[in-house]
């Protein structure tokens, strides 16, 4: 066809005047030969019409192609994700709580509301002083002054405190007794989820020295001879020292302090225990994890399932050696380690370690291990750089777990023994270890291992719960969690949608849109718990929004290198339609322009045939 | 590189010609090989984006405290890099993929090293916080080989490498070089390139920076001051009692097999042949548990085929040596003869010892262990052993043979065919000198793409080494 097309354009010549003269043959087959240069006849149309045929069925097919290579994009809804992070920006989540002091007097004073608002007042004149914590929102302040006489509360009373269920001869069954009793007395956390913390006040004349003790739920107490404007400060420390901050004061590293979340980015997290024979010729210790450790760890898990969910597996591995050196010290009496060797310790090449089946892909593994030193080098201690011997003989690498150093008991160093005997860690010791093990994994949290009784500057006492963080930490990881989760999800969401829209031509599949779309709903439902103070479903969310939102952005379709530019897209197509198509254009045009040249002589032929005639 | 099968030094691979380091040692994990090692797999695992079957090992685990080294080697030019000869990675791929994750806190300090021709084109693109790079060689340079062992026949090394390796050799584990000593180890008349280094993203002074934030596995640690104290008293009520007695029985018999064991180890040590004591190694590791729980003795199987009596004696000293050992009781079978007697009379052969019992193919599976012994026959295993090995097919389908350690002995240089075999064996070392030559283009040309990463590192950059190399 282009042959023709071509043949044909050469023949008709440049657009004629009606004037000049020159023979043009044969190509049209109704010139009249060697009259002048124009036509008697109308030109036909046929030729004109089969080309532009051809031309209209290419063009025709031109949205069939465009369609058919078209890219898929699932729309991302930029607009809600630039919502959602206009409200955290201007709107960062923060958690309303509650304070209610409770005081508990032994005689039958005045019990007049007037007291109670005027304590309440003091109490929130002392929190203004105070430093604000990071995630806490709103603090509503309530008292309630009890005595024999009666109980009367401020106008706000958050807590649902029962008047007459506790008294100050409670005090006399102990702190754990006590802590449950004031439990029952606050009736068991408050049905809507937001948190009130208690501070009960317990005035007893006949002691003299003050102390606190600071409950497993959301409760502390005061026991002892205090005048109000001590007992106001004190309650006003409690609360944001410890159930605000958890402890962790200015400059110290800890939750909220710039520590990261040991926790996988889809919420999974795999604590693997490990326990390590370094050299089983001396000895070889197995231990019964399954039965001990993981039912103690049980309510540990359940604690933290709103923001992880835990997988715990245990292995019992040999012929670990550690990779730094020892040396013999006889004067503490063993084999002392610096803790300058201790970045050393952990022998990557030799502690196949990370083993885990059930870690998936991005979920976090965090490893603990027991380390029993071979024969020949027990006992090994861990030296504090002040010289003294750790009394764990543990430590942790943030984000990696925990080791702990075991001696076992028959270990001492005199007894060489070298013959191989196998053994089990008791079921005491496993337990001590446990311990040790629940501790770092509060530190690695960005807790403290545990509370130290002289952290005030009065005495303090903790009552440890068994599930590895009291009730009150619990809500302070909740809080964090929800909030550092929540930033992250939109910073991912963030990334994403430029990088949709910095790759014009990049596939989004269906299935991103969708997590993404689910992402958003889990954040928005997070922000709203945030806002009505529900740490814990506030957490679950977040978490989801972050896992949902990783998994869209992580989408393994999404490969930048696999993405063409539009240059691209013409390199591939071009060899197939152009050679053609461009043939085909170029005779539709030359016939056009034939077409037309034959009209205009055909139209001077009539003029001139007007003029004549 | 290393298990390619036209090295010549199987599963090693040398910085020098001396061959005194052997890079590929015991502890290199190669997570990726040969058809694996593209430019999607590489920029998947930096971007962080497998599908969900890929195993954790392959990936690359690392958050916002992680320090990363990346190094490259090989084929390069003006802003890409070659893989497998085939592929290229581009300059602004490498920073796309930089700059992703970033946006996802997959690394706190990123260190890149290059060594490659016009190595520094290839981070020019870069633009993420946190990133300090290194290249070999200026745009319009070359990177140089540093030296051609003769002995494979290419050159091994890179000029960029060397000197680095060089450099780490002479550090030991407590050092505290900072990466500014790195970097200026690199001398212009040594290389013969310039080693260009990029700082203008990185935060830190490099003199401040000590070479284990990227090398080596150093973690940041904390000591913890003390345990969860209460915790166990929280649980008191419920502590358990019974679980000791439970497995009362179960435990006496472990404690008697670690008993046995460790009297078997000594006593290993006795033993002059050493591959018996890997054998023993590996029967103890495998198979104790289950052999002293069941009440067996371990047994371990000697089986030969012996025409003129050398492998016989080989083989009943072998049995003497393993019986020797507690628990172990070692059997000796031949395997059945396939000549006939006319033929026997006519080699002059001796004959077969009485009492060592002829074997089944089927009687392999009572054994814990085995030890084949046969001799050469023009250079070959003798047909008599083909024979009873290939009548083990039955026992391969079922696959009952696997995991049994097993070992070989043999005599050789019978004076019979010692002539034969002088020429098999020079036409053997012929046909090895032909391969070199051929694999001398694989060892330089292939880039080997290395890469260490760090892992799950903590602020402090806990780096654990996990270099990937093509094979």
């Amino acid at each position: 066809m282009a042959e023709i097309a071509a043949g044909e354009a050469s023949a008709p010549p440049p657009p004629p005047a009606p004037s000049t003269f020159g023979g043009r043959p044969a190509s049209n087959p109704t010139s009249t030969g060697s009259s002048p240069p124009s036509r008697t006849t109308k030109p036909g149309v046929k030729r004109l019409v089969l080309t532009a045929s051809v031309l209209l069925s290419f063009l025709l097919g031109l949205p069939f192609l465009l369609k058919s290579t078209e890219i898929h994009r699932s729309p991302l809804p930029s607009d809600a994700i630039t919502a959602l992070a206009h409200r955290l920006h201007s709107n960062p989540p923060s958690f309303p709580c509650g304070l209610h002091a409770v005081f508990l007097r032994p005689g039958s004073g005045p019990s007049d509301a007037s007291l109670a608002s005027r304590l309440e007042r003091a109490i929130s004149a002392k929190l203004q002083l105070l430093p604000a914590p990071p995630t806490a929102g709103n603090v509503s302040v309530s008292a309630t002054v009890e005595s024999a006489g009666g109980c009367s509360s401020s106008s706000s009373v958050g807590s649902r405190w029962q008047c007459g269920v506790v008294t100050t001869a409670d005090l006399v069954l102990g702190d754990e007794v006590f802590d449950e009793l004031l439990h029952s007395a606050l009736g068991s956390s408050g049905g809507d989820g937001s948190m009130v913390y208690t501070v009960v006040v317990v005035e007893i004349d006949d002691v003299e020295e003050m102390r606190v003790v600071i409950g497993k739920h959301r409760h502390a107490w005061l026991v002892g001879k205090v005048d109000e404007a001590k007992a106001v400060s004190s309650i006003g420390k409690v609360f944001v020292k410890y159930f605000m901050n958890g402890g962790i004061e200015e400059g110290e590293t800890g939750i909220g302090k710039g520590e990261f979340m040991p926790i996988g980015s889809d919420g999974n997290v795999v604590l693997s225990f490990s326990l390590l024979n370094a050299d089983p010729s001396g000895w070889m210790y197995d231990w019964d994890f399954e039965k001990i450790g993981e039912r103690m760890l049980d309510p540990v898990i359940e604690a933290l399932r709103p923001i992880a969910k835990i997988n715990i597996e245990s292995q019992v591995l040999y012929h670990t050696p550690k990779s730094s050196y020892s040396y013999a010290d006889d004067k503490l009496g063993g084999n002392v380690l610096s803790m300058g060797d201790i970045p050393f310790f952990v022998n990557s090449n030799e502690w196949h370690l990370d083993t885990s089946i059930s870690a998936t892909g991005r979920s976090k593994v965090l490893q603990f291990v027991v380390y029993v030193p071979s024969a020949k080098e027990c006992p090994l201690h861990l030296q504090l750089p002040d010289g003294g011997i750790s009394k764990t003989n543990a430590f942790i690498s943030p984000m990696w777990g925990g080791v702990l150093i075991w001696n076992p008991p028959d270990c001492s160093p005199g007894s060489r023994k070298t013959h191989g005997t196998r053994k089990k860690m008791s079921s005491q010791e496993h337990m001590e270890t446990l311990e040790i093990f629940i501790g770092q994994l509060r530190q690695l949290f960005g807790l403290k291992p545990s509370y130290r009784s002289q952290d005030m500057d009065m005495s303090t006492k903790f009552v440890a719960s068994e599930k590895g963080f009291t009730e009150w930490e619990l809500d302070l990881l909740y809080r964090h969690h929800a909030c550092s989760n929540l930033l992250s999800c939109l910073t991912t969401l963030e990334s994403l949608s430029s990088l949709v829209r910095s790759l014009p031509r990049m596939i989004v599949m269906d299935e991103i849109g969708r997590q993404v779309e689910l992402s958003l709903e889990a954040a928005n439902l997070a922000q709203r718990n945030a806002t009505l103070g529900i740490s814990d479903s506030s957490a679950v969310s977040a978490t989801r929004a972050r896992a949902l939102a990783e998994d869209a952005f992580f989408h393994p379709s999404i490969m930048s290198i696999s993405y063409a530019s539009v240059e691209h897209y013409f390199a591939i197509y071009m060899p197939f339609f152009a050679p053609v198509s461009l043939h085909v254009l170029l005779a539709a045009i030359k016939e056009l322009k034939r077409y037309k040249a034959e009209r205009a002589k055909y139209s001077a032929f009539l003029a001139s045939r007007a003029t004549s005639s | 590189m290393a298990c390619n099968p036209r090295n010549s030094y199987p599963a090693q691979v040398f910085n020098n010609e001396n061959h005194q380091l052997n890079l590929y040692g015991d502890n290199v994990e190669v997570d990726y090989r040969g058809y694996e090692v593209t430019v999607e797999n590489f920029l998947r695992v930096l971007t962080g984006r497998h599908e969900s079957a890929v195993p954790r090992s392959k990936r690359l685990l690392s958050d916002e405290g992680s320090h990363i080294l990346l190094y490259m080697t090989g084929h390069g030019g003006d802003e890409f890099l070659k893989f497998q000869d085939s592929e290229e990675l581009q300059s602004h791929d490498l920073a796309d993929a930089v700059k992703q994750m970033k946006e996802k806190h997959r690394f706190k300090e990123l260190l890149i090293m290059v060594d490659t021709c016009q190595a520094a084109t290839l981070f020019s693109q870069l633009h993420s916080p946190g990133v300090l790079a290194i290249g070999s060689s200026m745009k319009g340079e070359n990177s140089y080989s540093h030296h051609l062992d003769s002995d494979i026949g290419v050159s091994v090394v890179d000029r960029f490498t060397y000197y680095t390796l060089a450099f780490f050799e002479k550090l030991n584990m407590y050092s505290n070089a900072s990466l500014n000593s790195l970097f200026n180890s690199y001398d212009r008349s040594m290389l013969m390139s310039t080693a260009y280094y990029r700082m203008d993203l990185y935060e830190r002074s490099l003199n401040e920076v000590p070479v284990t934030n990227f090398f080596g596995s150093v973690m940041k640690t904390l000591h913890t001051d003390s345990a969860y104290t209460g915790f166990l008293a929280a649980h008191d009520d419920e502590t358990p009692m019974s679980i000791r007695d439970n497995r009362h029985d179960h435990f006496m018999s472990k404690n008697e097999a670690s008993a046995r064991r460790s009297n078997r180890e000594k006593e290993a040590q006795i033993i002059p042949h050493g591959w018996t004591e890997v054998l023993l190694e590996q029967l103890e590791g495998k198979n104790t548990d289950t052999v002293v729980l069941y009440g067996l003795g371990s047994m371990a199987r000697r089986r030969y085929y012996s025409t003129y009596g050398h492998v016989a004696t080989l083989a009943e000293e072998i049995q003497r040596g393993a019986a020797s050992v507690t628990g172990v009781e070692a059997t000796l079978w031949q395997v059945p003869e396939t000549l006939s007697g006319e033929a026997l009379a006519k080699m002059g052969a001796p004959p077969k010892r009485a009492g060592v019992p002829a074997i089944a193919p089927a009687e392999l599976v009572e054994a814990d262990g085995v030890l084949f012994g046969f001799p050469t026959r023009f250079g070959m295993l003798p047909a008599q052993l083909k024979a009873f090995l290939d009548g083990t097919s039955d026992l391969w389908c079922e696959q009952r043979l696997a995991g049994k350690p097993a070992g070989i002995f043999c005599s050789t240089g019978s004076p019979a065919n010692a002539g034969a075999q002088g020429r098999a064996a020079r036409a053997g070392r012929g046909e090895r000198g032909e391969r070199r030559d051929r694999a001398s283009g694989d060892r330089r040309r292939a880039p080997g793409e290395e890469r260490r990463r760090g892992r799950e590192g903590g602020q402090g950059g806990k780096n654990r080494e996990n270099r990937r190399r093509r094979s």
